[in-house]
């Protein structure tokens, strides 16, 4: 038997949110200066400034009352190096006492060695009661499905969303990647060819946001990175159970 | 295939309330047959199929008195909804189903037949075996609903009839119903399931089991 297709992330989305203040204008402009070497490009608008990396198709923005980093390479250690410094720098430069809402955001897709007809069946009995009266209400055959539920363990909370997908669902449905600050719009015809190759033709789609939120600031700033760490344990333990769940692997 | 199975269709029904009264059938199901009778559309009340024969329920002298309501509206009623063959193949079957897909949905259809068989073991040929054939018919209907393409649902197929046609699930002995349960199982552990395996199956079930796979009488201009 071959080896079970290995989860792969699309992107990675953190976001900090903190209560706005009008300095926050004017020093968002020092805080980004301060990543100018890591981000070359950068462009105003919607009351912030977007700060893109294509080489490594990653971005960071800077709001009044948020700061984001978003990254579409599976490069785990990319991705923690960046949001480290990230953490390091932007809430002493904005002068931040603590965050309303911490979020982390993952778009895993996992390779089904199946047509997209066949995960869809196996993917309803799988998530749905297959229940007489239910049998009877719905449609005769289920062509596709979203399985998608908010939850919360202690103070985290979850929105998950699951859902089988075709290659060509992918963009523009779910990375929308012609309008993502992480490609080179330069080269956005390449880079959409690649991405479209790289894909499996069928796969099992996670979107799963991770995150705390709080009415005051009364988020800790020391408390982001080991945020960041829990949440992303935490979605792939939940991605690798639900595959094993639902595809029987163990 | 599925739908030409002869004794699954709705007249299943009419023999089963025929053979159990509705105070037997109370009391051998444990269900209040007031508050789960299921009725029939009316155009199905008035439809008799002609292969069938029709009689209306009887209702004792004892049963009115044991405080049920019974009247003659009882005809064309459920007493238990037991499933039948109607209820296969009817609610859109995958037309298409690789070997993967049927791996995984077989681990999830077969485990509730596999369990309303071994729930039905120990009441083997008594009435508390009758919730437990229903949760296995129901089951066995599920499960050739949704993975037709299952080599496996042909033999459970084959069975039905030996099962559900008037009511065999009740002569059935904790034997038989464990040889049953382990030519399954036996089945479904392999990596790849051929006709010829599920011939023999059904054969060594024929057998070794020692039931009537065809129980009913069948017409041949039916079947060309």
């Amino acid at each position: 038997m071959s080896a079970e297709p290995a989860p792969r992330l699309l992107r990675l989305i953190f976001q900090a949110r903190y209560k706005p203040k009008l300095c926050h204008f004017a020093l968002a402009d020092q805080a980004a200066a301060e990543f100018e070497p890591d981000y070359a490009d950068w462009r105003r608008g919607g009351g912030g400034i977007t700060m893109s990396d294509y080489t490594h198709r990653c971005m960071m923005a800077i709001h009044h009352d948020s700061f984001s980093y978003c990254q579409d390479l599976a490069d785990m250690n990319l991705a923690d190096a960046r949001l480290q410094r990230i953490l390091q720098k932007l809430p002493s430069v904005l002068g931040l006492r603590g965050y309303t809402r911490l979020g982390l955001r993952e778009f895993v897709l996992v390779p089904a060695d199946m047509v997209f007809e066949s995960l869809v069946a196996v993917m309803t009995a799988k998530l749905y009661v297959d229940a007489r009266v239910l049998r009877k209400a719905l449609p005769d055959r289920t062509e596709d499905l979203l399985y998608r539920i908010d939850g919360s363990e202690g103070e985290t909370r979850f929105h998950v969303t699951i859902a089988p997908v075709k290659r060509d669902e992918v963009d523009p449905k779910i990375m929308d990647l012609a309008n993502a600050a992480t490609v080179d719009p330069s080269r956005l015809h390449e880079t959409l060819k690649e991405a479209q190759e790289s894909l499996p033709a069928v796969g099992v789609f996670f979107d799963v946001d991770f995150y705390r939120e709080s009415d005051t600031e009364r988020i800790g700033l020391e408390s982001a990175s080991a945020f960041t760490k829990s949440a992303r344990d935490r979605i792939g333990r939940m991605v690798d159970e639900m595959m094993g769940y639902l595809l029987e692997r163990t | 295939m599925i739908l030409a199975a002869p004794t699954m269709d709705r007249d299943q029904t009419t023999v089963y309330k025929q053979q159990i009264p509705a105070v037997e059938g109370q009391r051998w199901t444990r269900l209040d047959p007031r508050g789960q009778v299921q009725v029939e559309s009316e155009q199905d009340l008035h439809r008799r199929p002609e292969t069938v024969k029709w009689a209306q329920t009887t209702v004792s002298h004892d049963e009115t008195k044991s405080g049920l309501r019974v009247s003659g509206s009882w005809k064309g009623q459920r007493a238990y909804p037991i499933p039948t063959g109607r209820d296969i193949g009817r609610y859109g079957a995958t037309p298409h189903l690789e070997p993967a897909a049927i791996r995984v949905l077989r681990a999830t259809y077969l485990e509730p037949v596999v369990r309303s068989l071994e729930k039905m073991r120990p009441h083997a040929r008594t009435p508390g075996v009758a919730p437990y054939a229903r949760e296995l018919l129901d089951a066995s209907a599920a499960y050739a609903d949704r993975v037709p393409d299952d080599p496996l649902v042909e033999v459970i197929l084959a069975f039905y009839p030996a099962l559900a046609d008037e009511n065999h699930w009740a002569d059935w002995s904790e034997d038989q119903l464990r040889s049953f349960q382990s030519v399954l199982q036996g089945l479904a552990t392999k990596p790849f399931v051929s006709a010829e395996m599920v011939e023999k199956a059904i054969l060594k079930i024929e057998e070794e089991v020692g039931v009537d796979t065809l129980p009913f009488e069948v017409d041949p201009r039916e079947i060309i």
